[in-house]
């Protein structure tokens, strides 16, 4: 299945360095105390996507230049956040591309890339988001719904199972979640009536371990939110990288939309767990509690953002700032809501229900002529990552300001075959969409700054102990920012729109900001 | 004001010596900003770098003036345009 290259021959010190440094889960866990290392895809088991690295910073922003480029040569979203684990870099491209790097120079060590078959179904590109790491093997989900582990030294294929019959819809797009000995990952394919799950392998062998149905059958608890055999392809796709509370031994995943997307007749009820968060025993797999964010959803308002941990005067937290419009402080011990304020512009839901919760507008709901509603159907954000920053206490998220209207029409479901039942147009009659990256108190759910962006973006963003934030835009930006003011420090044009989240790492003591944009990985550090 | 869609945007910028430049929007950036001015002249300016920066959706077009074409010749063109004449009338 694999064909693979070894370049780089001449890489000695590093290389043998990297060979001998395994990954062990203790260090995952203490992740965010290697800071030149960015050990899984939101660089740690909380999700903040906050470095303590602090070489770069507000006052010498400005003088960052491009380090280093590498090029995939792949068309298409390249939507990779690379690991970087004592000085080599490991990344994903477009058709799932595998790649190891030394993070100094950008030379290649080995690439990897998978023949897949010619009928995949991956609904919103050909894309991969990143690779997971534990002792020397990387793990990597595919379109073709299998899930691999890779040597970190050569980019041989250790083990490859499939997990599921990748042509009824199911794909992999996701970078997995390593937690002690066993690998995590959430499905795609939302669009196409699968029914969705998370599962974990033996990291070792491939063995599944268990899987969780992020649709619950019949007799199962929340079976009841769904109409007649509507649950058997209710969608509820998982395809964003969980996060793992050690604490309580809990990893929180987040699930997509219910299926089809766009039409609630014929699913009649919450449709549970479409667009929850879930916490589970990331040893069984067992549903401690759930926390549904939009019930019987029909705007395709994916709850799958990063859900984030934060602590806050003794408060153990999940912030998330959903794809709905609204951002949600959750208690992470036993999921209640704390507070839900919109952080952009919302018109499906009009009120909340007794405990806080938002709860969709009757006059929301797609017709057949077509109703305007707020946000549209790619979402006030999507899965690109938000960060929270400890130093600020901010949580920044890429929010978009785009109404859509929304029609709808009854569908067949045929296996393997998009399943919408609907169409959805974009709509500016009443204002011309743009975007924004806004820092948002969670005390408050108010918005503390906000930095314009002339259209909608796709990146992600990144905060540091330096005080600087960075993020892209779909004008093909990469921008610091001044995280306590929104102030641009420098920017860079990458000539294409930015459809990744950025991470920073170290080497020999520098600091490196690296994104993905167009084909290519950029680098960037100071003189 | 004739109000059209966005994408024919009306730019206004005042240059940091004082020069005024007035275009039709063709592209921009959160930094930058391209537009072609009446003269089909094509700028492409760092906004940081200007006085002023107003973006309207004023026309750049004249107004429509009965002195300059009396009612008649406008009914006329437009019979002429409508008629596909122009194009050659396939």
């Amino acid at each position: 299945m694999s064909g693979k290259l070894i370049l780089g021959l001449g890489l000695t010190a590093t290389l043998a360095t990297a060979a001998v440094a395994q990954v062990t889960p203790q260090r995952l866990l203490n992740a965010g105390q290697e800071p030149q290392n960015w050990l899984m895809y939101s660089g740690d088991y909380a999700g903040r996507r906050f470095s303590s690295l602090q070489e770069i910073k507000v006052g010498n922003a400005e003088k960052l230049l491009p380090k280093w480029a590498y090029q995939t040569m792949a068309g298409g979203k390249f939507e990779t956040t690379p690991l970087v684990v004592d000085g080599i870099m490991y990344g994903t491209g477009q058709d799932d591309r595998a790649f190891a790097l030394d993070a100094r120079t950008g030379r290649p060590i080995w690439q990897y890339q998978r023949a897949l078959p010619q009928d995949i179904r991956p609904c919103c590109g050909r894309v991969n988001r990143g690779l997971a790491i534990l002792g020397d093997r990387l793990f990597m989900g595919t379109l073709d719904a299998h899930v691999i582990a890779l040597d970190s030294r050569t980019g041989n294929v250790i083990w490859d199972v499939s997990a599921v019959d990748y042509t009824k819809g199911y794909s992999f797009t996701l970078a997995p979640l390593v937690i002690k000995n066993l690998v995590l990952v959430g499905v795609s394919g939302g669009e196409y009536g699968i029914r969705g799950f998370i599962d974990a392998y033996d990291a070792g062998t491939g063995e599944r371990k268990w899987r969780f149905y992020t649709v619950p059958a019949p007799g199962q608890p929340g079976s009841d939110s769904w109409e007649a055999d509507s649950w058997k392809i209710g969608g509820s796709p998982a395809w964003i990288t969980g996060t793992y509370d050690v604490d309580t031994n809990t990893t929180f995943w987040t699930t997509g939309n219910p299926s089809p997307s766009n039409r609630g007749e014929g699913r009649a009820g919450d449709n549970l767990y479409s667009n929850s968060l879930l916490a589970l025993d990331p040893d069984t797999g067992q549903l401690k509690w759930h926390f549904q964010f939009t019930q019987h959803d029909e705007h395709d308002y994916d709850a799958t953002q990063v859900p984030v941990m934060a602590s806050e005067d003794g408060k153990k937290l999940i912030l998330q700032a959903n794809r709905n419009g609204f951002f949600y402080v959750i208690d992470r011990t036993n999921g209640k809501l704390i507070r839900a304020e919109s952080y952009a512009k919302v018109s499906w839901s009009k009120e909340k229900d007794s405990n806080g919760r938002p709860v969709p507008a009757r006059d929301g709901a797609p017709t057949p002529d077509g109703n305007r509603v707020c946000p549209g159907a790619a979402g006030a954000t999507n899965w690109m990552s938000p960060t929270y920053d400890p130093q600020t206490k901010l949580f920044y998220v890429t929010a978009r300001e785009q109404c859509d209207v929304f029609s709808t029409a009854p569908q067949p479901y045929e296996a393997g075959h998009a399943y919408y039942g609907s169409a959805y147009f974009p709509n500016d009659d009443a204002a011309p969409f743009y975007g924004a990256l806004r820092a948002i108190d969670p005390d408050t759910g108010k918005i503390k700054w906000e930095w314009k962006h002339p259209s909608p973006t796709w990146s992600g963003v990144l905060s540091t102990a330096g005080g600087v934030v960075f993020t892209g835009d779909a004008e093909g930006n990469f921008i610091a920012l001044d995280a306590s003011s929104g102030k641009p420090l420098w920017h860079f044009q990458c000539g294409a729109s930015v459809y990744s989240s950025p991470m920073t790492y170290a080497v020999d003591g520098k600091q490196y900001v690296a994104v993905a944009a167009g084909t290519t990985l950029f680098t960037f550090g100071l003189p | 004001m004739k109000e059209f869609s966005v994408e024919y945007e009306t730019v206004d910028a005042v240059t940091k010596d004082g020069t005024n430049l007035r275009g039709t929007l063709l592209n921009e950036d959160s930094f930058t900003i391209q537009f072609m001015d009446t003269r089909e002249k094509v700028h492409s300016l760092d906004k940081a770098s200007l006085k002023s920066l107003r973006k309207s959706r004023e026309s750049l077009m004249p107004a429509y003036d009965e002195k300059a074409l009396p009612e008649q010749d406008l009914r006329d063109l437009l019979a002429f345009l409508v008629s596909g004449a122009a194009g050659g009338g396939k």
